[in-house]
């Protein structure tokens, strides 16, 4: 996969964000990260996106949420799941919503650029 | 009270019947004895009157005299009165112009006076006074019973006609009938006395006979009855203070010995149903104190539960925010890497440091993989199969080599209604653990059976894994199942694999036991219960 592609990034965890900002911009992708679910739908109907990287476990509102409305409006846009841990029973849920791909942490840069190769 | 008793009553009742029947008869006989008295008495009476009227008629026909009758009759009747019986003799005649005279009388002096035909002696034959008399009367319709005027002594009299035949013609007018009548008195006193005197004997008699029947019918029933029934009643006494092993005699062949006999059957029984109470209640206290002990063993095993699921509890919610970090340090790592070639130093440290965190990331997993909590999702799988899964994932290893696999499989199991994965992670473990004891070698021996009544279960089946390895000792075999307990070199695994099998085991509802003898090996055995099948599952 080339660099050059838009990514959004959305997860309440510093340490996660500046990860993968570090490990795409690195790559030659632009990032941009959020921290806040409720702020993404905003930021992708005002820009375009090849790719979201979604976290489940948000305060507020949660990564299944904010899939299920991105997919409301955008049924082919990629969206990487990732999360610290997942029952059978997330990862049922969130394939029903609609996700394209699952990220398990942690995770390095192989394994996040692995993913996003996937769904590009 | 003695009033009540039975022998009592019959006595009693006995002696009235006696009385009633037996004096009853008496005094029937003695009235018919009397009458046969009296009777034999009127016979004497007209025997001696036809004596007297005989001895008169020859007298008469013999030599008709006028002064025959004056001079011969008296001293006839005189003497025929001597006879002790006859009170009184008498010759009445009617008079034509009415009433009668006594012609003579063996009582000289009354010879002469007047007698009225309504007098006792003629009222019988004179009815009412008539002056014609009534005929041919039976001898008993001529006789009468009276007491003496003088002094109350009982008489019979009886009244006998003297016809005029033919030969009285002679002297006597034809166109009477009846010359005269005799009238026989004779003194009942003898036949009273005797008749007295009879009776009383008879009622003497009659009374010591009803006493003697009284005396023996009483004695019977004391005998036969009373003392029986005393017996049977202690007997009864005895079995209502719960002596059931006193049995009555049975050796009679009448209603009292098939009373003594049913009695004996009622008491066996009654000492059956004891027994089998006792016997019962014996073993309602064994089950009882079973079931506390099943209890008790189950409360610690729920204690236990717990205990895990706090301590999974707590380490999810720190094991979930270790993976953020753990993120962080790999991907900071990978960069770094990149500046130096991976022969350097700097980049083997590096190396390090990401195989290190990603050894934590392990950790955590194992921990939640320990900590979930999650429901499990049951699906019917066949025990049978699960197993051989399990196997199939490891038998290809090294650690598998040297290690012969001995399969005893019940073909016919039922299924059970499990989370299929989790069921077999179990296996898993237990098979990995199995193996890796037996390092140098020996046997796993698999087995499945539906059982039905062991740890409690109605039907379950049951999995047992065994090796041959060097077995358990004691003080470790009941700690084998507490989180981050192994036996194994720090490093080499976290001591969560039987935890974690454990947990599953138990959120299924079964029960995993362990059973090791050192030199011996170790058994560990599943239970998991066999549910109803799911709906539209044909079983």
């Amino acid at each position: 996969m080339s660099g050059g592609r838009r990514l959004l990034v959305v997860d309440d965890e510093p340490v996660v964000r500046i990860s993968c900002q570090r490990t795409l911009e690195d790559e030659g992708h632009a990032v941009k990260l959020l921290d806040r679910a409720e702020d993404a739908m905003a930021v992708l109907e005002a820009e375009r996106f090849d790719a979201v990287l979604l976290d489940l476990k948000m305060p507020g509102m949660s990564g299944l949420e904010l899939l299920g409305l991105i997919r409301e409006q955008w049924p082919h846009l990629p969206v990487v799941i990732m999360t610290g841990y997942a029952t059978r029973e997330t990862k049922r849920e969130a394939e029903r919503q609609g996700a394209t791909t699952w990220l398990p942490k942690p995770f390095g840069p192989p394994e996040l650029l692995d993913a996003l190769s996937r769904v590009l | 009270m003695v009033f009540r008793s039975l022998g009592f009553r019959l006595a009693f009742v006995v002696g009235l019947a006696l009385a009633v029947g037996l004096g009853g008869y008496l005094t029937f006989l003695m009235d018919r004895h009397e009458s046969d008295l009296v009777e034999m008495k009127r016979e004497e009476a007209a025997l001696l009157a036809n004596v007297a009227k005989g001895a008169l008629r020859h007298a008469m026909l013999q030599e008709p005299q006028p002064d025959l009758m004056e001079k011969m009759i008296p001293p006839i009747l005189v003497d025929m009165a001597k006879t002790k019986e006859i009170q009184l003799l008498r010759l009445y005649k009617k008079l034509e112009r009415g009433g009668g005279v006594i012609l003579f009388s063996s009582k000289l002096d009354e010879v002469g006076n007047a007698v009225d035909l309504n007098a006792d002696a003629c009222v019988k034959c004179h009815v009412g006074g008539s002056v014609e008399p009534l005929r041919n009367l039976a001898t008993n319709e001529r006789t009468r019973i009276f007491s003496d005027p003088e002094n109350g002594a009982r008489l019979l009299g009886v009244i006998e006609p003297i016809l005029n035949e033919e030969k009285c013609h002679r002297c006597h007018d034809p166109k009477i009938d009846i010359l005269g009548v005799f009238d026989v008195v004779m003194t009942l006193d003898r036949m009273d006395a005797n008749i007295a005197r009879d009776a009383r004997n008879m009622w003497l008699l009659g009374g010591a006979g009803a006493l003697l029947i009284l005396g023996v019918v009483v004695f019977l029933i004391q005998w036969f009855v009373q003392r029986p029934v005393k017996e049977l009643v202690r007997g009864t006494e005895k079995i209502g203070q719960l002596e059931l092993e006193h049995r009555m005699p049975e050796d009679r062949k009448d209603e009292l010995g098939e009373l003594s006999r049913s009695f004996n059957e009622m008491t066996a029984r009654l000492k059956r149903a004891r027994d089998e109470l006792r016997s019962f209640s014996e073993s309602l206290e064994e089950k009882v104190e079973e079931k506390t002990a099943e209890l008790a063993a189950a409360q610690k095993q729920m204690v236990r539960a717990e205990k895990l699921a706090a301590v999974g509890h707590m380490a999810a919610g720190v094991a979930h925010e270790i993976n953020n970090p753990l993120t962080g340090v790999i991907t900071v790592a990978y960069l770094l890497k990149k500046k130096f070639p991976p022969d350097t130093r700097e980049g083997q440290d590096l190396d390090m440091i990401i195989e290190e965190a990603r050894r934590c990331s392990g950790i955590v997993r194992g921990l939640l993989d320990f900590a979930r909590e999650g429901e499990i999702s049951r699906r019917p799988a066949e025990p049978n199969r699960l197993l051989d899964r399990a196997l199939s994932l490891v038998e290809n290893q090294a650690l598998f080599h040297n290690i012969k696999v001995v399969r005893d499989y019940q073909s016919d199991l039922p299924r059970f209604q499990v989370d299929p994965d989790r069921i077999e992670q179990v296996l898993l473990n237990l098979v990995l653990n199995a193996a890796e004891v037996m390092e140098g070698g020996g046997t796993l021996s698999l087995s499945t059976r539906e059982v039905k009544g062991e740890q409690g279960f109605d039907r379950a089946v049951r999995i047992t894994v065994a090796d041959t390895g060097p077995g358990i000792p004691d003080e470790i075999l009941g700690r084998i199942f507490d989180p981050f307990f192994t036996t194994k070199e720090p490093g080499k695994g976290t001591g969560l694999g039987l935890a974690v099998s454990y947990g599953i085991v138990d959120e299924h509802g079964g029960k995993i036991v362990v059973r090791s003898e050192p030199g011996e090996g170790a058994t560990f055995t599943v239970y998991l219960p066999t549910g109803a099948p799911a709906k539209g599952e044909p079983e």
